[in-house]
């Protein structure tokens, strides 16, 4: 009796041992398991990325790059299979997948990793401020920047200016400090900087040309002389147009247009000549005009050029927040560059809603010397995108004392066919 | 208790020290296992800690960042980025914490139980982690249009690779080498 209970007693212990063996093997393998999943997906994914490295460097070359004659890329055992899609368009879409294969005790382990992104034109009208040349000028302690800022010079700033959207240059930063009483050399990047970024300046008139031909308004005179038009917009989503032979005085007789049926595609654009522009807009809208010898290519405002709703509502510490009930934006485009009118209008303040493209110079005020009395403020609400920045006040008090606030709408949204950069920016990238 | 209950005991006891031979054997296998994956895991993470490290570095010695203006050259041309022959730290960047650029790991080579004080491996150190660790890295010039197997090339190139081996005895015993690889391309948007 009592061997056959010490029997019982071993064979239930060996079950239990048994038990506590299989748990044990159990997981040894899963631990092993994993970590060659984890080695595994590891070298996927450093596949896949380099990969993307490679296709972000031929696409930054390259816009049109389409991929090369070799879709499949060898590396570390692994391999990539790289496909670009549409370069030639407005969007490059990118996707890399890697599969990675090893072997561990007799088992092929297999991984596959993915690494996409979209590339997009940079549409200038994201910039805050723009400018292509910068020049020797310098920002000081008490200038404040608003949204993106870019140039594709050197950015030269004297005690510590504040920059509130991120800062990028393509040739980098001059700081100077402890000079005429500015302080320290430290200005405020509170949205981040980097350089080298290169931003070119271009400007494509015949594809605007091309988009208020078919679907657009497009101002031309017939009999090929450069012409002038003068658009008032009106609150009620109607523009008041007229026109004149540049160099002459006599504008025909204003006709008033339903803008809805004036231009489906919101572009309006003078094949050659100079816009007059004022008034109230209701509707989102590119104005523009192309230029032909001098005098042209300008885009002069008449009065305030203004939105039916302020784009800004402005909270404590001047700062500013997007006012939901704007609905209407503008994008002002000169082959030249924008002057604001010597005239009465104009002489005690002008509100500009818009974002201002200047190809050729930079937001200028008509006749401006030294001597001419003080016009009040010049409030930009927008986007200011400029080739060289042009006096619009002095320190005597003469012209305008200028005030920038950049609309944060145009971060995601544009002005119609608001022109772009031909190189990229990165929109996207997944892994 | 008889004969035969005593055979029986002493069958039961023979069955009991295989048993429980064998569960021990096969826990000294589990512990000896599951410690190499351990160390396999960590030479894994040291290979892409290096690989990371090396990626946060400007792309050449050409486009490195000055780190008082903050300025930085564009290269425009193949000819501004650093030779193939010359690839790796320049004299004042003996120490690791000076590599400013991603070639500067050309030839690095750093061992876990003797890493300097300036290094990431003095915190393993500090951790208690016992394993040593070999961790090597060779980068190179690469050039996908012509190489799918992007293989090293003796001229310049946008595109340089970066190899990580990571050794140790406690990886099979030495037998194990961890390697990692991965390719940095000069692009900014």
């Amino acid at each position: 009796m009592g061997g056959k209970a010490i029997l019982l007693v071993v064979i239930s212990f060996s079950l239990m041992f048994t038990v506590v063996k299989y748990n044990s093997t159990n997981t040894t393998a899963q631990a092993t398991e994993r970590l060659t999943s984890y080695y595994v997906k590891t070298n996927a994914h450093n596949i896949a990325s380099s990969a993307a490295n490679i296709a972000a460097n031929e696409l930054f070359r390259n816009p049109n790059w389409s991929g090369f004659g070799h879709d499949t890329l060898y590396m570390n055992g692994g391999y990539a299979v790289l496909t670009v899609n549409n370069p030639v368009n407005a969007k490059a879409k990118f996707d890399a997948k890697a599969v990675y294969s090893f072997f561990y005790a007799g088992e092929k382990i297999t991984e596959e990793s993915r690494v996409n992104f979209i590339l997009n034109a940079t549409n200038y009208s994201r910039f805050g401020y723009y400018t292509k040349n910068w020049g020797t000028g310098y920002l000081v302690t008490g200038d404040t920047i608003d949204g993106p800022f870019h140039t594709q010079g050197k950015l030269n700033t004297l005690g510590s200016p504040v920059f509130l959207g991120k800062v990028t240059t393509k040739a980098g930063l001059k700081m100077v400090g402890n000079s005429y009483g500015y302080g320290a050399a430290n200005p405020e990047f509170k949205g981040g900087y980097e350089t080298p970024v290169d931003v070119p300046f271009t400007l494509n008139t015949s594809a605007l040309e091309g988009i208020a031909t078919s679907g657009g308004k497009l101002f031309n005179d017939p009999s090929g002389h450069n012409l002038d038009v003068r658009l008032k917009f009106n609150s009620d989503g109607t523009v008041d147009w007229s026109t004149k032979k540049t160099g002459t005085s006599s504008w025909t007789t204003p006709v008033n247009a339903d803008l809805d049926t004036l231009t489906t595609n919101g572009v309006i654009w003078n094949k050659k000549g100079n816009i007059y522009l004022s008034g109230t807009v209701n509707g989102k809208y590119t104005v523009g005009t192309a230029k032909s010898g001098g005098s042209t290519g300008n885009v002069y405002l008449e009065d305030d050029i203004v939105y039916r709703n302020d784009p800004l509502k402005f909270v404590s510490g001047g700062t500013t927040v997007t006012n939901p009930d704007c609905e209407d934006m503008l994008g002002i485009v000169a082959e030249q560059q924008v002057v604001v009118k010597d005239n009465a209008a104009n002489r005690n303040d002008i509100n500009i809603h818009a974002a201002l493209f200047n190809y050729g110079g930079g937001i200028s005020v008509e006749g401006i010397s030294s001597s001419k009395p003080n016009m009040g403020k010049m409030r930009i609400h927008g986007s200011l995108i400029e080739n060289t920045a042009q006096t619009t006040g002095y320190t005597n008090g003469a012209g305008y004392n200028q005030v920038i606030k950049y609309d944060k709408r145009y971060r995601h949204s544009t002005p119609p066919a608001f022109p772009s950069t031909t190189s990229y920016e990165i929109v996207s990238w997944f892994e | 208790m008889n004969t035969g209950q005593m055979m029986i005991t002493m069958a039961a006891m023979i069955l009991l020290s295989t048993v429980i031979l064998s569960v021990n054997k096969n826990a000294l296998n589990t512990t000896s296992s599951m410690t190499e994956n351990k160390y396999q895991i960590l030479g894994v993470s040291l290979g892409t800690a290096l690989i990371e490290e090396a990626f946060s570095k400007s792309f050449d010695a050409y486009t490195a960042r000055d780190p008082i203006t903050g300025d930085a050259e564009k290269a425009d041309n193949l000819s501004d980025l650093t030779n193939y022959y010359s690839l790796g730290p320049s004299p004042s960047e003996r120490k690791r914490r000076n590599f400013n650029d991603f070639d500067d790991y050309n030839g690095f080579v750093e061992n876990t139980s003797n890493a300097s004080m300036d290094s990431v491996y003095s915190e393993t150190l500090k951790n208690e982690i016992s394993a040593i660790f070999k961790v090597e890295s060779d980068v190179y010039y690469v050039d996908p249009s012509t190489d799918s197997e992007l293989k090293k090339v003796n001229y310049r190139t946008w595109h340089k690779r970066m190899d990580v081996f990571v050794t140790s005895k406690f990886l099979n015993e030495g037998k194990d080498t961890v390697k990692l690889s991965k390719i940095y391309s000069y692009f900014y948007y």
